[in-house]
């Protein structure tokens, strides 16, 4: 059902499962606290997945708040349209690296650097292989908008991810 | 202008023009892979496909990432993840909502059990103390002296008539 859609998506942006558990439950609760507000001008799930990307978003913000405060030790990327992602660290774990492909780690890896509102675009694209329309109704951004972001998107994605991976070898 | 500034003048140029190719070409294959391309600018892309192998792999690599993006495993919720969700709400609305429910407590509830035992057995000794005929205590016992016939006094509809 429904949980399991936010919670894959919450995961994809925040790349950590503890955090995702907890923004997906938060989502839940809003909807709990404001489902009268909800018209029915567009479909449940759109709406759904619009206060999805908004806990998101701000859990991001939150963390990184966070991060700056404590003095973190910051990674350099050198990926212009990369960011530092607080939970970043969460990618390098050896025993999930050892488990999974190697190409699906990069690409994790890769999308958990994208900038914050250039990776929801991929996950609601990409991932969850949604329509420019719908995406924009949950991010509230143009259509234009939505596809010049994914166009940047993707391009700082396949820059990460050829940087790192040689598809001749296979790795 | 010196040579080793002419040098470097012509690498920025070459580097700009480098980066749009190479835009250029990541627009090409963002616009080919969602189908926003004409007829003849698709046709055109498919035998430039054909033709130049280093574009060729270039974009065999751009497909590859993006059906990795795709392939992803999906992730689950905890199987707790809905009772969680209650127990936040049933915290924050201070049992207002979601409040566990006597019925469907795996816990039996004894002292619940016990408090309604006794007002049942309280309610059944009252009712069995309680006199069974209450028309006796609303009877007249006073007794008339003067109806010599009467034993007791009491008053006496007379018999009917056959």
């Amino acid at each position: 059902m429904y949980q399991h859609k936010v919670f894959n998506i919450v995961f994809r942006i925040l790349n950590d499962r503890q955090e995702a558990e907890d923004v997906a439950q938060e989502v839940f609760i809003t909807v709990f606290k404001h489902i009268d507000q909800f018209r029915g001008d567009a479909k449940f799930s759109t709406w759904l997945y619009r206060i999805a990307t908004n806990h998101a978003r701000n859990r991001i913000k939150y963390l990184s708040r966070r991060a700056r405060k404590q003095h973190q030790d910051i990674s350099d990327t050198p990926e212009g349209d990369m960011e530092v992602n607080p939970l970043g660290a969460a990618v390098s774990r050896p025993d999930r690296q050892a488990q999974a492909n190697q190409l699906e780690e990069i690409i994790q890896a890769g999308l958990s650097q994208l900038q914050s509102e250039h990776r929801e675009i991929v996950v609601l694209r990409d991932i969850e292989n949604l329509s420019y329309q719908e995406i924009s109704e949950i991010t509230g951004l143009a259509e234009g908008t939505v596809k010049s972001r994914l166009f940047r998107a993707r391009v700082a994605l396949k820059e990460f991810v050829q940087a790192r991976y040689d598809f001749q070898e296979g790795s | 202008m010196t040579q080793a500034s002419q040098n470097q003048d012509q690498q920025s140029s070459s580097h700009g023009l480098l980066d749009a190719l190479h835009e250029e070409q990541d627009l090409l294959f963002n616009a080919y892979f969602e189908g926003d391309l004409t007829a003849q600018e698709r046709e055109e892309f498919e035998t430039r496909l054909d033709e130049d192998e280093g574009f060729r792999r270039n974009y065999d690599e751009f497909v590859n990432i993006m059906s990795g993006l795709r392939t992803l495993p999906f992730e689950f919720a905890p199987d707790d993840f809905v009772d969680k969700v209650e127990s936040r709400i049933r915290r924050r609305s201070n049992g207002r909502f979601f409040a566990e429910s006597l019925l469907y407590s795996s816990r039996v509830p004894y002292e619940v059990i016990a408090l309604v035992m006794m007002v049942v057995m309280a309610a059944a000794w009252m009712l069995m103390e309680s006199p069974r005929d209450s028309g006796l205590r609303t009877a007249d016992l006073t007794i008339d002296k003067s109806a010599p016939n009467q034993g007791n006094g009491a008053k006496e509809t007379p018999p009917a008539k056959p």
